[in-house]
């Protein structure tokens, strides 16, 4: 039971994993497929990623999705008026940093339910991202060297994947080795306590919130870059995954805690369902019916096996 | 008939109540009559609380027998001490902050109903009806949270009164009520009495103790001092059994005096409490000053507000080393000036977090292996934690493990040590040894005046007589948010340090 409890997550993915194996052995356990769910996960991680940076504080950002649909619609439209990439990019990304540390400063300085605050600035970038692009889907004319960011393999490995490791890689070191990190997980676990010892509690917090809307736009330049083109709705999908990534994650590794292995396992889980399911000619709704089941099946694991004494 | 009246109500035998390994009460005895005010006194943390929360249900007792109305019974919950006739005016109040006072005097009864929904109508008029002895001029329409602390604390009032209980145990319910509030409320107490309704009467001010109650039970370390008739006893007699004055003494060391140099912490005018009274305080190097007061007197607001963790009224007026600090509790951090917070659990620790991040929080800075990369180094954390473990017998199964698994003691001593990485010019000590055993309180103890020994200046508050005369060179009694008097810890008792304490409730009260 204990060994359930403190590594259930993370058995889960090995038993889906087998089973998929057992299931479809010529197509979903081909090396080139277990790569290619490597590729398909990686912009869902590295939002969730971000996001576990602000649900170490017990906060939520809502505006993830809106985020990434911005990054792309940004980073098209400039790069198409002319604009190099090396000053497009940072500027789409210090935009993003921008409006995060708006969202912070409302959570931190004036106490605004994170839950509102960022629903609230999401909805306001959607629109100001609807205006950008005229409600149009952006293509065309855009540099080689974009495309690439998002495309093809470096040393053998899928490029998108590279993206994945060097953002997990990142924010593990942020949250684990830095001060700034276990700074942020005193405010989550008891803000009064991080006040009193002297914690920069605001600004550690507005400082979480900026990078978790950074890493979605990061994952917003990206999927623009692998597609091609931006629509305005482009990251729609992202806000239900990504936090059931990191709720995942949390039942995984650091005892509920939100943390960036267990919330990459979180969405390595989502990433072989989906394929799996998709390999075995499963619709895919089935595939969102199933992925809920599974966070609170891992849920309720860790809730039955916390009680015991 | 008559011989059933003097039969008690509440026959309370053998009380025991322990928290881990400390014994909150000892054989506590306690006997309520029928349609009496019984008073129930002693100082802080003499038991009080704890024979409230074992007669509502809250607190199981470990071992002891309450008898009601002539037959034993275990009181399993608050639901049950209502249904038994018992009804509880609580300290800490319990209002919804968005209800209206009509809605809160309401809540939990049956609502009055037409065509099966709620009588708005006859909820109000129900509430006025309550209301219209006691507090006439209650605001009923007006939502709790925009309410003053006395009329808060008449809704908790009335909301007990609405039972028909046959014992109300009131927990200073005059605490935050204005004169003519507390007036109406003694009447009622005794139209309550007068009508068989037995009452248990915490409170503070001896002053109502004496003209309200017929019985006292002195409680004092958990144990019943004394029970009796109150006619004939005397304040001084009183303040005396809680004291114990007569056990007590001799205890403290002879500490050399050192207040000629230069005062370390100066609290110069401070206008300070509800009422902005100045108030003033010195903490010399090497000197360590208790701060003692009864519940409320504003001590721990009084270290927050030094520590800047509560905006100070006027900022120029605290000085640490003849300077003015900077905003904020960061700056009181790189000044090297430790703070234990009042309650551990809620204002000191991150539960959640392991030992050693718990002990390296206020300092995360000193563990840098390159002083200007923010990277804590794991090496020397444990080697800190480590020291910890040696200097203060810290107990805990390694440098990961939960803080929430840790006993008491052994978390009231991360509290303490975490700020141990470095030199202490001065330490803020909020009841730095609540609700910890003996021996890890004699440890802290021991770290406190070593720390002095070495010059730091210490302020320690604490609800604890002994603690404060043992430990203190010099003792600070405050009083609804002013100091109403300042000892020499070697020659004061205990009686003169209580006494000033219950004098400056009471000279509030009567303001």
């Amino acid at each position: 039971m204990k060994v359930l409890h403190r590594y259930g997550t993370l058995l889960a993915l090995v038993t889906i994993v087998f089973g998929f194996v057992l299931a479809a052995p010529d197509s979903f356990a081909r090396l080139s497929n277990l790569v290619n769910i490597t590729q398909q996960m990686s912009l869902l991680a590295i939002v969730a990623i971000g996001a576990t940076l602000v649900m170490v504080l017990g906060q939520f950002d809502l505006s993830v999705s809106a985020m990434v649909s911005w990054a792309g619609i940004a980073t098209v439209s400039l790069l198409q008026s002319g604009l190099g990439l090396g000053l497009a990019i940072p500027l789409v990304l210090l935009s993003c940093l921008l409006i995060g540390a708006v969202s912070g400063g409302l959570v931190a300085v004036f106490r605004v339910p994170s839950f509102i605050a960022t629903l609230a600035v999401g909805t306001m970038l959607g629109g100001v991202t609807f205006w950008v692009s005229g409600g149009a889907t952006l293509f065309g004319s855009l540099p080689d060297g974009f495309r690439a960011l998002g495309r093809g393999d470096t040393l053998g490995v899928p490029t998108l994947t590279w993206w994945m490791i060097g953002t997990a890689a990142v924010v593990w070191l942020v949250l684990d080795r830095i001060e700034f990190g276990r700074r942020l997980y005193a405010i989550g676990g008891n803000r009064e306590a991080a006040i009193l010892a002297g914690v920069p509690v605001r600004r550690d917090m507005i400082g979480a919130f900026a990078l978790c809307a950074a890493f979605a736009g990061v994952a917003g330049v990206l999927l623009a870059a692998r597609l091609g083109s931006a629509h305005p709705t482009g990251g729609g999908s992202y806000l239900l995954q990504a936090y059931a990534a990191v709720f995942l994650g949390m039942t995984a590794f650091r005892d509920g805690d939100a943390n960036v292995p267990g919330t990459l396992v979180g969405t390595a889980i989502i990433a072989v369902v989906a394929n799996g399911l998709t390999i075995l000619g499963v619709p895919a709704y089935m595939q969102d019916v199933l992925t809920g089941a599974i966070i609170i099946a891992a849920v309720l694991v860790r809730q039955t096996a916390g009680r015991r004494p | 008939m008559p011989l059933d009246d003097d039969a008690p109500l509440l026959f309370v035998e053998g009380l025991t109540k322990r928290y881990g390994g400390v014994v909150a009460l000892d054989t506590v005895d306690l006997v309520v009559r029928p349609g009496e005010v019984h008073a129930l006194v002693g100082e802080n943390g003499a038991g009080k609380s704890t024979l409230i929360k074992c007669l509502s249900g809250v607190r199981q007792p470990d071992a002891g027998r309450i008898v009601w109305a002539g037959s034993p019974r275990q009181i399993g919950g608050p639901r049950q001490a209502e249904a038994m006739g018992i009804s509880f005016i609580h300290q800490e109040l319990n209002l919804v902050p968005n209800f209206t006072a009509s809605e809160m005097l309401t809540l939990g009864r049956r609502y009055p109903t037409r065509l099966g929904l709620i009588d708005a109508r006859a909820m109000r008029e129900r509430a006025r009806a309550l209301a219209a002895d006691l507090a006439p001029d209650l605001p009923l329409a007006t939502r709790t949270a925009a309410l003053t602390p006395g009329q808060r604390q008449l809704i908790e009032i009335l909301r007990a009164l609405a039972v028909e209980a046959r014992l109300i145990v009131m927990d200073e319910p005059t605490a935050s009520l204005s004169r003519a509030e507390a007036e109406r409320l003694h009447a009622t107490i005794r139209r309550l009495s007068q009508g068989g309704t037995a009452i248990l009467f915490v409170s503070h001010r001896l002053e109502e103790v004496f003209a309200l109650c017929s019985r006292v039970t002195v409680l004092r370390n958990g144990r019943t001092v004394i029970a009796g008739p109150l006619a004939g006893m005397d304040r001084q007699t009183l303040v005396r059994h809680m004291s114990g004055a007569a056990d007590v003494g001799g205890a403290s060391p002879a500490r050399t005096a050192t207040a000629a140099t230069a005062p370390l912490l100066t609290v110069d005018h401070l206008p300070f409490g509800q009422r902005g009274v100045p108030l003033s305080l010195t903490v010399a190097p090497g000197e360590i000053v208790g701060l003692y007061g009864l519940v409320g007197a504003g001590r721990s607001r009084l270290l927050r507000t030094i520590w800047g963790a509560e905006p100070a009224r006027d900022r120029a007026a605290i000085r640490f080393r003849g300077r003015q600090l900077g905003r904020g509790v960061a700056a009181r951090v790189r000044a090297g000036i430790a703070y234990v917070p009042e309650d551990r659990r809620t204002q000191g620790l991150v539960l959640s977090d392991g030992v050693m991040a718990n002990a390296t929080l206020p300092h995360l800075r000193r563990f840098r292996s390159l002083p200007r990369l923010p990277i804590p180094s794991r090496r020397r954390m444990s080697a800190f934690l480590g020291s910890l473990r040696d200097r203060l017998s810290l107990r805990f199964a390694g440098p990961d493990a939960a803080m929430a698994t840790l006993s008491g003691g052994n978390q009231q001593k991360v509290l303490v040590g975490r700020w141990m990485a470095g030199e202490i010019p001065l330490m803020l000590l909020d009841e730095p040894t609540r609700g910890i055993d003996v021996g890890a309180k004699r440890q802290l103890h021991a770290v406190v005046r070593a720390h002095a020994g070495q010059g730091t200046g210490v302020l320690v508050a604490s609800s604890d007589l002994e603690e404060v005369l043992g430990l203190a060179d010099r003792v600070v009694v405050m009083a609804a948010g002013r100091i109403v008097g300042s000892y020499d810890a070697a020659t004061a008792g205990p009686q003169a340090i209580l006494d000033a304490a219950f004098a400056g409730v009471e000279a509030e009260a009567s303001a």
